[in-house]
């Protein structure tokens, strides 16, 4: 029956005579390993067209939609974390089986007469998953994204006479925006795609024209292996590694920076595959800009190229064509050095460790904001939206000078890590003359320190002073669990200097409601102001520099900095 | 048959993956209103025929929160009472229109017809129209809450 079923079939597709023709390929010397990177490679790049297809059902390819799509997918779609870590990691393991793939042609002499176009096609397509590469970085519209997307169009448009015209073909435009994102989708999804299934299949076609290229070793005239099933199973275990592999890298999801944001500051860093050319040109001594980005990378294609023509040795043993293989084996290493040099620079700057962490922290609060979703205008507009994040900005550029994020030592008035927490109030306490605090402020010397006040005594205070922020009043109105607290202040003398009733001048700055709203407020528009801290404060009164909203957004931000 | 079983594993990888997320999301609340009451208008200025109004609040549309039209209602007095109903024909979800000279509600898509209270009279609509939770305040403001019912059945039952 299934037989018959099967026969009948064949007389309408022919799909036998197929198979055999696909599958039924001689193997030189008996099927190997070695023979599977090019299949692995096919099989990865069918991986990322099942991803990419599923990815495109939630993708929305718009500069206000793109990064809300994605953190959406993330966040709230089952499995759509995985399905984009599937799509990113394996686009990683993609690029190492292609190296591995161009090392076993290199090593084969696969490159030469009479399989030029194989190599050619193969350079091409190796170019096709470059474009893939850049057109795909961009897509998430995130920090990163953005960024290095700029960077990569700003190298285009520095390019000599086509430079400009080139950089606006790329942008769709003027600039990087939402037709820049369409262009890119339209790359990515559909013309990529189908341009290199096209190649593929010329590659693959010249590839079984001539067979597969044997290890040197093979003498002529072995009997040939058959591809099913010796080869077959070889590929398909490596491929079926290969795909755990990426299941192993992206089974945690893909990173998300926070929203493409053209203020923002960044230090933008491409893919790791694209490291070697981004230290080339970090490399160059200023002016040297062409050399990284056109003269170098175009000497190196150009070699490539023409390969086929300048290894001409009688035969495909290595030991006979030692100069072609040392000039790929030293563009190998350079590559895998730049590679790794860039990724050691990075590790010991702290600049880019502390930029790389900032952009790490914005993208989680950014996704956290976005739980709630994201409004028309776009996930920057919901940033710029939020009290807290909006003071970060405006504390960033004009509070962090003096507050960090330099070190201490650096820092010209107290550090606000934690500001207004029983921790920092008790840091306070002990020895207000720290860096940390006062040391290096007009108020040093104006505090003595309590710290012979005993452990309990001093936690008490702390956790006390930590409290007044939530209870804004005269200390009558304090609630009673704070008595004892209230007591050790008495106790400890705080009150010779300290008043705790609203409005009420003393020595040193007024306590009521310290910590909280009111009180940081106040402090920001007269840090010099009688019940503040009377002349003994350095700090500008913003009270007049920044507009009202502003002031208030920084003091949401320093209330979040306790919580 | 290693080669199948390697084969699967690889298609596993591939084909999984996407579907679930596919899948996944058709569960989820992707485009929904707000849960509260929202405002149609004065009790006062409603006049003889049912009264069609667009119904407006924070909507979410999967990774969007947006002010906007959720949809439209009809608000209707009945014997003394105010009335909202939903202007989704129960039928295949088309828009119903009144028809003032007929004194009824007719959905231009598949011809079902529905009385001015409601009831259905005619035409393929498995039910009636679909009454909104709706109220009055103390100084005749009258609200009603959004829901979605799902089409083709006899049975109301929300979305």
């Amino acid at each position: 029956m299934a037989g018959r079923f099967r026969d009948a079939l064949d007389a309408r597709l022919g799909h036998r005579a197929l198979l055999r023709a696909v599958l039924d390929e001689p193997v030189p010397g008996g099927a190997r390993f070695a023979y599977a990177p090019g299949s692995v490679v096919t099989a990865l790049l069918l991986l990322q067209a099942a991803t990419g297809t599923g990815l495109a059902f939630f993708y929305s390819p718009s500069s206000t939609g793109a990064w809300a799509s994605l953190a959406y997918l993330d966040r709230s779609v089952p499995g759509g974390a995985l399905l984009r870590g599937l799509h990113h990691s394996g686009a990683s393991v993609l690029v190492v089986a292609l190296g591995l793939h161009f090392v076993q042609v290199a090593l084969f002499g696969a490159y030469r007469r009479p399989r030029e176009l194989t190599w050619w096609s193969g350079l091409l397509l190796a170019a096709f998953v470059s474009a893939f590469a850049l057109t795909g970085y961009l897509l998430p519209w995130d920090q990163r994204g953005y960024w290095a997307t700029r960077v990569a169009t700003g190298i285009a448009g520095s390019l000599p006479l086509v430079g400009p015209a080139l950089q606006r073909l790329l942008e769709g435009g003027s600039g990087l925006g939402n037709l820049t994102i369409t262009r890119c989708y339209a790359l990515h999804v559909l013309v990529l795609p189908a341009a290199t299934l096209l190649l593929a299949a010329l590659h693959l076609r010249a590839f079984r024209r001539n067979g597969v290229t044997p290890v040197w070793t093979v003498p002529e005239g072995a009997p040939a292996g058959r591809f099913w099933p010796d080869q077959l199973w070889r590929d398909a275990l490596l491929v079926a590694a290969a795909f755990a592999l990426v299941m192993a890298l992206g089974r945690h999801g893909a990173p998300l920076q926070g929203p493409a944001d053209p203020s923002g500051h960044i230090e933008p860093r491409p893919e790791w595959y694209f490291r070697p050319l981004f230290e080339l040109l970090r490399l160059l001594p200023p002016g040297g800009e062409l050399a990284g980005t056109v003269l170098i990378p175009g000497a190196v294609i150009a070699f490539l190229v023409l390969l086929p023509f300048l290894d001409r040795a009688p035969d495909a043993s290595p030991g006979r064509r030692l100069r072609p293989l040392a000039a790929l084996a030293v563009l190998g290493l350079a590559g895998i050095g730049l590679l790794g040099r860039s990724f050691w620079k990075d590790a010991h700057d702290p600049a880019a460790i502390a930029s790389e962490a900032r952009a790490d922290e914005e993208g989680r609060r950014a996704r956290a904001l976005a739980a709630a979703g994201v409004p028309p205008e776009g996930p920057l507009a919901l940033l710029h939206a939020d009290p807290v994040e909006r003071g970060r900005r405006i504390f960033d550029r004009r509070c962090a000078g003096c507050h960090g994020p330099a070190s201490p030592e650096q820092a010209k008035g107290p550090r606000l890590e934690r500001v207004f927490t029983p921790a920092w109030i008790e840091g306070l306490l002990r020895e207000p003359d720290d860096p940390t605090y006062y040391g290096h402020t007009k108020a040093r010397g104006s505090m003595d320190s309590c710290a012979g006040l005993g452990a309990a005594k001093l936690r008490l205070l702390s956790d006390f002073l930590a409290q007044l922020g939530t209870h804004d009043g005269p200390p009558a109105a304090l609630p009673p669990e704070l008595s004892a607290g209230r007591a050790a202040f008495s106790d400890a003398g705080c009150e010779a200097c300290h008043a705790l009733t609203p409005g009420e001048a003393s020595a040193g700055p007024n306590l009521a409601g310290y910590g909280g709203v009111r009180w940081i407020r106040a402090l920001i528009d007269d840090p010099g102001g009688p019940l503040a801290y009377d002349g003994l404060n350095g700090m500008p009164s913003f009270g007049t520099k920044l507009p009202d909203a502003d002031r208030a957004a920084v003091v949401a931000y320093v209330v979040s900095l306790s919580q | 048959m290693g080669s199948w079983v390697l084969g699967a594993f690889a298609a596993l990888v591939g084909v999984v993956p996407p579907l679930r997320a596919i899948a996944g999301s058709a569960a989820l609340d992707t485009v929904a209103g707000p849960d509260g009451y929202l405002p149609l208008g004065l009790l006062d200025a409603l006049g003889e025929g049912p009264r069609e109004v667009d119904l407006a609040g924070r909507a979410r549309d999967g990774w969007l929160a947006q002010d906007a039209d959720l949809g439209a209602v009809f608000v209707a007095r009945d014997a003394g009472r105010v009335r909202v109903f939903s202007s989704i024909c129960p039928h295949l979800g088309c828009a119903v229109d009144w028809d003032p000279a007929g004194r009824r509600f007719l959905c231009p898509c598949h011809g079902s017809i529905f009385g001015a209270d409601g009831r259905v009279l005619g035409g393929p609509s498995p039910r009636s129209l679909d009454e909104l939770p709706a109220r009055v305040s103390t100084a005749g403001e009258i609200s009603c809450r959004w829901l979605r019912f799902a089409p083709g059945t006899p049975k109301r039952e929300v979305l």
